[in-house]
């Protein structure tokens, strides 16, 4: 029995262009002096990154997949495929590597090797929609010699920043006092120069603070005005706006703000179907502040936005948008008619009226969300970063 | 009569079962050889796509029937780190298929390197040789006479055993058939390495 653990020595959660660093360690359990105890031998381990791409059948029309032409052996087990027994397609897999090659382990002894590979830049972030799913894991295959490969599996989690591929980009030295690209001459600092970037390039993007002012209106009048200093965030973030509903002349009894996404099928692979299929748009929402505000003048909000969910991104098939979903309430009589009159000859006891003709309204703000730092972002989901199986 | 007429259904079905190595460095297209002998043998066989190979770890296992002869390829990962593993499987086969990649020159030292651990080894004495200069349909690839000097000082290496170098290009097809029937001829001949006989069942 040879007892195999893999550990990501810093949380399951990469940036896309980073290195991964996983150490494998192998070990043969029993101790020396066990009655039992003989040496262990391996054939060899092998490490390989993959992403998985699963769609929805009943929303997605993907081209069929050339069933004359499988992928060779599916269910080998002879042969390292670290997608065996996953569900969807392979889109994106790194080149094998090996970690080592006829290990032989005596009793009570424990060998560590170590896995870096670089994210490929060109895939899509993990995301798990309605209609998409795209899902990372690093695979380890082990062999006895004779014996079916074993693979052990460890969730990953990685987030996409678009505009990495062209690094050279100028940057604002206003944003950057120190350039990145000084540290670029340290040729081994390369992959921390590049996580450094990605923070700059979050930094510039999401440190942009202006106000802007949106009317509201519905088709009879003016209902308040809505502040907003961003339009881009990053995960962790909350968004936070300010409604000023004084000025108004229609009255505004209720509202509700919901922070949102948006999940859509590229047109060409929308599944079509007659009267009463299911939308290839849908919408999940991750956070939600709701207000009661006749008599308020002005009032704010802040939504958290999710460490564990998705920042925006757009691929062949699918693409994800972030939005601020608005629905207002609003009186269709005029606000005096809600308000108790101001003089009164004698005592009396007011009542609001028990009811009152309403009209909703709803509106949408498109606000942008990029990725956050890895190691943020793995604090979200404490996860195991040690994955574990026994030969 | 029964005892006859069983010893002649085994006799008229029976197939003799060889084993077939595909060694090479990795790249030079070992398992997309090995797609193409199976699809090119067995009628009802379905390749793969051949763009979808990618690099091989382990073994790649493919059956092939010629004629009474079974051949069952192991096809193994040739990344430099797992070629130690070639000869745990030298004992147990009846071929070998020595794959290069022809439009590799700078790999070419590297390559017959290998080549010349194999033909040296002692597990594999006397067992025929199939040399495959691969890849044959890029238009700058080495010729077989470049190969052929390239490898030169293998050959007093070689020792008693039969030995052939074939253009191919695994690709396109050229070549497989020739090289596998050579195989299966080497193979039966070879009375030092009988074959595993399975019967049809």
């Amino acid at each position: 029995m040879i007892e195999v653990v893999a550990e990501l020595s810093r949380g399951p959660v990469f940036l896309a262009g980073e290195a991964l660093e996983c150490v494998v360690t192998v070990t043969n359990p029993l101790p020396p002096t066990a009655t039992s105890a003989s040496s262990e031998a391996l054939a060899w381990a092998s490490a390989q990154i993959h992403c998985q791409f699963h769609a929805s059948e009943s929303r997605v029309a993907l081209p069929p997949p050339d069933s004359s032409q499988p992928d060779v052996q599916p269910d080998s087990q002879t042969v390292f495929l670290p997608h065996r027994g996953e569900r969807g397609q392979c889109i994106l897999s790194t080149p094998p590597k090996i970690l080592f090659c006829d290990l032989r382990l005596d009793p009570g002894e424990s060998k560590s090797y170590s896995y870096s590979e670089v994210l490929p830049i060109e895939g899509p972030p993990s995301f798990r929609g309605q209609s998409v799913k795209y899902v990372y894991k690093l695979t380890i295959g082990c062999q006895r010699v004779n014996s079916p490969i074993t693979l052990l599996r460890v969730p990953l989690r990685v987030l996409v920043l678009t505009g990495l591929q062209d690094v050279r980009f100028p940057q604002d030295e206003a944003v950057a006092p120190s350039s990145p690209f000084l540290e670029e001459d340290e040729g081994g600092k390369k992959d921390s120069w590049l996580a450094e970037l990605a923070g700059e390039r979050l930094m510039a993007a999401t440190s942009c603070r202006s106000l802007h002012l949106y009317n509201i209106s519905d088709g009879r009048g003016k209902v308040g005005t809505f502040g907003i200093f961003k339009s881009v965030y990053r995960l962790g973030e909350d968004v936070v706006g300010t409604l000023n509903l004084g000025e108004g002349t229609v009255a505004c009894l209720q509202f509700s703000v919901s922070l949102q996404t948006e999940e859509r099928v590229q047109p060409e692979y929308q599944r079509r179907r007659g009267a009463g299929g299911v939308p290839s748009v849908s919408h999940v929402t991750h956070a939600r502040h709701q207000e009661s505000c006749l008599h308020t003048t002005r009032t704010s909000f802040s939504l958290p936005i999710p460490l564990s969910s998705t920042p925006g991104f757009c691929t062949a098939i699918v693409s994800l948008k972030w939005r601020l979903h608005f629905e207002f309430v609003t009186s269709r009589e005029p606000g005096l008619v809600l308000l108790p009159p101001v003089e009164q000859p004698e005592p009396t006891t007011w009542t609001g009226p028990e009811q009152v003709p309403v009209d909703t309204f709803s509106w949408d703000l498109p606000i942008k969300v990029l990725p956050t730092s890895p190691t943020l972002a793995s604090y979200a989901a404490p996860g195991p970063s040690t994955s574990t199986i026994t030969i | 009569m029964y005892t006859l007429l069983s010893g002649l259904y085994k006799y008229m079905f029976q197939k003799d079962e060889y084993c077939i190595l595909i060694l090479g460095l990795d790249n030079a297209g070992k398992t997309t050889f090995l797609e193409q002998s199976k699809t090119r043998f067995n009628k009802n066989y379905k390749g793969m796509s051949l763009s979808k190979i990618t690099t091989t770890v382990g073994l790649n296992i493919g059956t092939v029937d010629v004629g009474k002869a079974r051949l069952m390829f192991w096809d193994l990962g040739g990344q430099e780190e797992l070629q130690s593993l070639w000869d745990k499987y030298y004992a147990e086969c009846h071929g070998v298929i020595y794959v290069i990649d022809s439009t590799d020159e700078e790999r070419l030292a590297e390559s017959k390197q290998a080549f010349e651990k194999v033909v040296t080894s002692e597990a594999l004495c006397g067992v025929p040789v199939l040399v495959l200069a691969n890849k044959q349909d890029v238009e700058t690839c080495l010729s077989i006479p470049d190969i052929k000097t390239a490898f030169s000082d293998c050959t007093s290496k070689i020792g008693r055993r039969d030995c052939l170098t074939q253009a191919c290009s695994a690709l396109t097809g050229k070549g497989v058939r020739e090289g596998i029937e050579w195989m299966v001829k080497c193979v039966v001949r070879n009375v030092h390495r009988p074959p595993r006989q399975r019967d049809i069942t």
